[in-house]
């Protein structure tokens, strides 16, 4: 007899529809599997044999053939045991159920039958969605993240026997999440995890004192989503502000949420969470990371933190502890805000939308150029100058200097601005933005291409000849130019002023990008 | 000069045997006609030198020479009457030394001048400033070329028009500091690089305090500006005590580490710049008038508002940051920002590192 069964396999973040076909015919008894399968799959022949004879089903014997369509997309991944099982089932006639079709069924066996979860499970969900299924078979333990897609029944087994009863008698499961469902896209849950994020007061601007100049630019950097750069001493607290900068990020989107949850899903990051992941990420990966886990890649292609950063902040602590490979890797992503990484197994685009927030020491010792305490020789110096490139220092708008904090500021912990209210001032620019370039294929004032820069940043003439005197003062190049403009709308736009004035051109200058220079004399 | 070169690069034969086989003999070609390798040469030289010399007398002597003479390089030995008299009292005194450019004169009076190599802009304005009062007034100042108050102390004396000398560890064909090429040829074309390396000879870290007795020798006094407690400039002020030169020191302040050489000096003994005129003054006998170097910054500072005075008093000689002058002041933040942007525009402060402010460094 034959059957057919719909699943899905994970590919990059999106899912595509996979149908499990069995035969079971005269001939040989051998169990035979088809449809380019990755090693992980062609196992699942063990686990789904075991498996059914502890549910008490032993396999005919007769000729099995299970096919994997379609046959040119690689299968990876544990989630076929289940639908293979039944499939097999169906082909046996112990499931005889019309509505088989419009199901799709995804989970991992364990020899005692036991279904295990799966990554990905949003992204599969979606993609049935679209391809009009009603009902889903999915592991319990993804239950809730498969509960966030609308519209769709999700039956969440814990053991195949579970699926048989279904299947069969189509029986309702006490799922214990019926309200799932209201849930999803819920603005009630969303808020609920927010406040969870925000007030983890640990991590509050109020707590940072002193750093006039830091709180500013910060602000300044998310105002525009514009990338930062911190650099100073050790225990100037560049790391407790980073871990701050959450706490002023605006709400996503409902797209940006499904985005994002997709990414996390598939990494197997998503959790038990409630609803769509609606805080932007924070990744702050540890510098002996990879180029791979950093864009993405392996043999399995996965998201590297990017991607896991996209729509959020990417915090790079300690930039130049960083193998300098990994870190030449982000010039592309920071310019296209996507990364495409081709292997054999297929051409996979990420989104890598990140606001880059990177805090690093003036020099190995970290004192520089305060020659007292500064000790490093011309060659360490040159080392460590040598461990950034000029083109990545470019692509970062602003570069703050952080200082040690004195202790009349260490005393009124607690008094300054909260990160509430400065977030208010964020979400009311990200706005303005959103209106003046809803015409625009970009959002912020960091990814204004330099061909609309005179539309969106022109200087009028006094302007325009203190930034002459200025760029050859300074040593600007056209780029480090194109950033300060960038960064003067807005601060300009904080200052609420239609047009940029010399006092935003100043204060864009005293935030440009670091140079190499500084490490001269 | 055939025989001075070959004699001079003779190896394994020290300066002070050398000196002594002149004496006996009167000059090199002496040496290589009348040598004898049986004669009896303890107390002169060991019986590796011997040979050597016996080795070298086989050279094709026209051959090396010609060799030579294609660098472009020029050699002074202690034959000659160019030899800075100088030297004579130095007790390893070189046979030879190569240069490129002119040597001084015999009537000039040369002022060494020594420091750190990282230095603040302090340092570097003043050894900027002590160099062009001394190449304004006829002074040859001798240095090292080396980075920070060596270079400073070039750069002033030949702003100033004045000649220069720089004492390389290297062989001269050799600019070591690579940055300092500019400087080099600058130098070349208003004095002399010189060194008593040859051609081609890397420079080794040994090379370096022995080329600082060359530079305390040839000077008539020695000026240090900027020395922590173990600097190398220390060892040419030892080279230059032995030598019986004058002492003279900028001072730091006390709490400062990279005076903090300096200062101890002056605790021992050396003489305190005062004030670069009263410096060269001493030297000369005679009164300088002040000369206000820089007529257009004493302009510019006379005409800041007062709030732009406020900041440009904060900013210092060394790095002073950005938070530090924000919370220093009594200001609005974003006003600091941008009196100080201006400052920099108009040339009165600089960025040394991000977001840290010096008094700028080309004052005199």
């Amino acid at each position: 007899m034959y059957s057919c069964i719909n699943t899905a396999v994970l590919y990059g973040i999106e899912a595509l529809m996979v149908s499990v076909e069995t035969d079971i015919s005269d001939g040989m008894p051998v169990f035979d599997m088809v449809g380019s399968l990755s090693s992980e799959v062609r196992e699942s022949r063990e686990r789904v044999r075991t498996a059914l004879k502890g549910a008490g089903y032993s396999l005919p014997v007769k000729r099995i053939t299970v096919n994997f369509a379609p046959g040119n997309v690689r299968k990876t991944g544990t989630g076929f045991d289940l639908p293979m099982a039944i499939s097999i089932l169906a082909a046996m006639g112990v499931i005889e159920n019309d509505d088989i079709n419009q199901m799709i069924i995804v989970g991992e066996l364990s020899l005692n039958g036991e279904v295990n979860g799966v990554n990905g499970i949003l992204s599969m969900i979606i993609t049935a969605k679209e391809r009009g299924i009603k009902v889903c078979i999915v592991p319990a333990v993804n239950a809730k993240e498969a509960g966030l897609v609308p519209d769709m029944k999700i039956i969440p087994v814990q053991n195949l026997n579970q699926a048989i009863t279904f299947l069969t008698k189509a029986q309702e499961l006490e799922t214990g999440n019926d309200n799932l469902n209201d849930k999803a896209y819920g603005d009630d849950v969303s808020d609920e995890v927010r406040e969870d994020i925000i007030s983890d007061d640990k991590y509050d601007f109020a707590n940072i004192n002193g750093q006039k100049m830091l709180r500013r630019a910060c602000e300044v950097a998310i105002s525009g989503m514009h990338n930062i750069l911190m650099v100073g001493p050790p225990g100037a607290g560049k790391t407790m502000i980073a871990k701050c900068i959450p706490s002023i990020l605006p709400d996503m989107t409902p797209e940006e949420q499904i985005q994002i949850s997709k990414i996390y899903s598939a990494c197997g990051l998503f959790g038990e969470r409630e609803g769509l992941i609606n805080h932007r990420p924070f990744r702050s990966p540890h510098h002996t990371i990879t180029p791979n886990g950093l864009v993405g890649g392996g043999s399995v292609v996965r998201p590297g933190e990017i991607s896991l950063a996209n729509g959020g902040v990417l915090f790079l602590d300690e930039l130049t502890e960083f193998n300098k490979d990994t870190l030449e890797i982000l010039r592309q992503p920071l310019e296209d805000k996507k990364v495409c990484i081709s292997r054999v197994s297929g051409n996979f685009t990420f989104p890598a939308d990140f606001t880059l927030v990177a805090a690093m020491n003036p020099c190995k010792c970290g004192y520089y150029p305060d020659l007292n305490r500064c000790h490093c020789s011309d060659r360490s110096l040159k080392n460590y100058r040598n461990k950034l490139s000029q083109p990545l220092l470019d692509r970062i708008d602003l570069c703050v200097q952080a200082e040690t904090v004195g202790f009349m500021d260490l005393k009124n912990i607690g008094m300054s601005e909260s990160s509430a209210s400065i977030r208010q001032r964020v979400v009311e620019m990200h706005n303005l933005q959103k209106d003046r370039y809803k015409l625009e294929a970009f959002n912020f004032n960091s990814q204004i291409p330099v061909g609309m820069l005179e539309k969106y940043c022109a200087l009028k003439g006094a302007e325009e000849k203190f930034m002459e005197k200025m760029y050859d003062k300074m040593k600007l190049t056209a780029r480090t130019y194109h950033r300060i403009l960038r960064v003067a709308r807005t601060i300009a736009d904080m200052d609420g002023s239609e047009d940029i004035q010399i006092k935003h051109l100043q204060e864009a200058l005293c935030y440009r990008a670091m140079d190499q220079n500084f490490w001269n004399d | 000069m055939k025989y001075k070169y070959w004699f001079n690069e003779i190896e394994g034969l020290g300066n002070v045997a050398k000196n002594k086989l002149i004496d006996l003999y009167g000059s090199a070609e002496g040496v290589y006609n009348e040598f004898k390798s049986k004669e009896d040469w303890s107390g002169i030289l060991n019986a590796n030198q011997v040979e050597n010399i016996e080795q070298a007398r086989k050279y094709n002597l026209d051959l090396k020479y010609r060799e030579f003479a294609s660098y472009g390089e020029s050699m002074v030995t202690i034959e000659d009457d160019e030899y800075p008299r100088d030297l004579f009292e130095v007790y390893d005194h070189p046979y030879g030394l190569y240069f490129l450019g002119e040597l001084p004169r015999a009537s000039d009076e040369m002022v060494a001048m020594v420091g750190a190599r990282s230095c603040s802009a302090y340092g570097k304005s003043m050894a900027a400033e002590i160099g062009y009062t001394l190449g304004e007034n006829g002074f040859v100042v001798v240095s090292g070329m080396a980075k920070g108050i060596d270079s400073a102390s070039h750069v002033g004396c030949l702003d100033a028009g004045g000649r220069t000398v720089a004492v390389l560890g290297c062989g001269v064909d050799i600019c070591y500091p690579a940055m300092n090429k500019n400087l080099y040829h600058r130098i070349i074309e208003n004095g002399c690089v010189i060194s008593e390396y040859p051609h081609g000879r890397q420079p080794l870290a040994g090379q370096f305090p022995s080329r600082n007795r060359i530079i305390s020798g040839i000077s008539k006094s020695l000026v240090v500006v900027e020395a922590r407690k173990k600097s190398g400039s220390l060892i040419t002020v030892d080279f230059a005590l032995e030598q019986g030169k004058d002492i003279y020191v900028v001072p730091g302040r006390i709490t400062d580490k990279m005076s903090e050489g300096c200062n101890r000096l002056i605790n021992q003994g050396a003489s305190i710049i005062t004030s670069s005129e009263d410096f060269v003054q001493s030297l000369m006998d005679v009164n300088l008038e002040h000369i206000n170097l820089l007529p257009e910054r004493d302009n510019l500072l006379r005409n800041l508002t007062p709030q732009e005075r406020e900041i440009y008093a904060l900013v210092d000689y060394y790095p002073t940051s950005l938070n530090t002058i924000i919370d220093n002041s009594d200001m609005n933040y974003l006003e600091v920002l941008s009196i100080i942007i201006g400052l920099v525009e108009k040339g009165l402060i600089s960025e040394k590192f991000k977001n840290q402010y010096v008094i700028s460094e080309n004052t005199y």
